[in-house]
């Protein structure tokens, strides 16, 4: 797939640590598609994640059934049963404002303190993403369909 | 079947406002105190760059901006200052 001329830079945001170190993290501003309008929200952009995710408040602005959606069981890293979520894949609308793209991607809803990620499916198939680290910034280039 | 990808661009001042580099930039010049104070919970912040609720848990946050009347808000999780983002859905 050929690049594109749309191309934009994030700056990372900052975090400080309790004993004053601070940690840089890309996170990028999304607009998702809701019933009654955009809804703005920051993802943080992880490329070591397959889906992206959002709490389940998220999911009921969108206008949608929950039923919906396909099921799914998340698990990360802890084997504890209790460790273990449930959650449905529904197909959102998100809106790119620094590139003035808006892509349909899979998103993961859980019930619960989910976070706010941007995973590789979907995003990644548009953006590439160079993490620049010692700059601390993200690049992303659009690649068109 | 639908496009997955299209242009579209934003008109609304407001939601523009809200997603500029300036909200990164005023975001990031928070105090570590002021960091350490939304530590953990989900936080709205409006357009003229304030704070309008925080919670710690994402319905909460939401109930206070549905009695508050608000919509237009940039929400985020506040992860906590000594966290380390791995994300492994349990601690």
């Amino acid at each position: 797939m050929p690049t594109s001329s749309i191309r934009f830079v994030r700056e990372w945001r900052e975090f400080t640590r309790p004993d004053g170190s601070i940690i840089y993290r890309p996170i990028l501003p999304i607009l998702v598609r809701g019933q009654h309008g955009f809804l703005p929200r920051y993802f943080l952009v992880d490329s070591g994640a397959d889906l992206s995710m959002a709490p389940y408040e998220l999911f009921r602005q969108l206008g949608r059934r929950w039923q919906d959606g396909e099921p799914i069981t998340l698990r990360g890293i802890s084997q504890r049963r209790v460790c273990i979520v449930q959650g449905r894949i529904h197909e959102v609308d998100i809106l790119v404002p620094d590139a003035d793209v808006m892509l349909r991607l899979p998103m993961v809803f859980a019930r619960g303190n989910a976070p706010f990620v941007l995973g590789r499916e979907g995003f990644f198939d548009y953006f590439d993403v160079a993490f620049e680290k010692a700059r601390r910034r993200a690049v992303f280039q659009f690649v068109e369909p | 079947m639908e496009p997955r990808v299209t242009r579209f661009e934003l008109d609304d001042p407001e939601l523009l406002e809200l997603v500029s580099p300036e909200m990164d930039r005023w975001l990031n010049s928070w105090s570590a105190e002021e960091q350490a104070r939304y530590g953990g919970q989900y936080v709205a912040v409006s357009r003229e760059k304030r704070v309008v609720a925080a919670d710690k848990s994402a319905a909460g946050l939401q109930r206070k901006l549905d009695e508050m009347g608000l919509e237009k808000v940039l929400i985020f999780y506040m992860e906590p200052s000594d966290a380390y983002v791995i994300y492994p859905l349990c601690p």
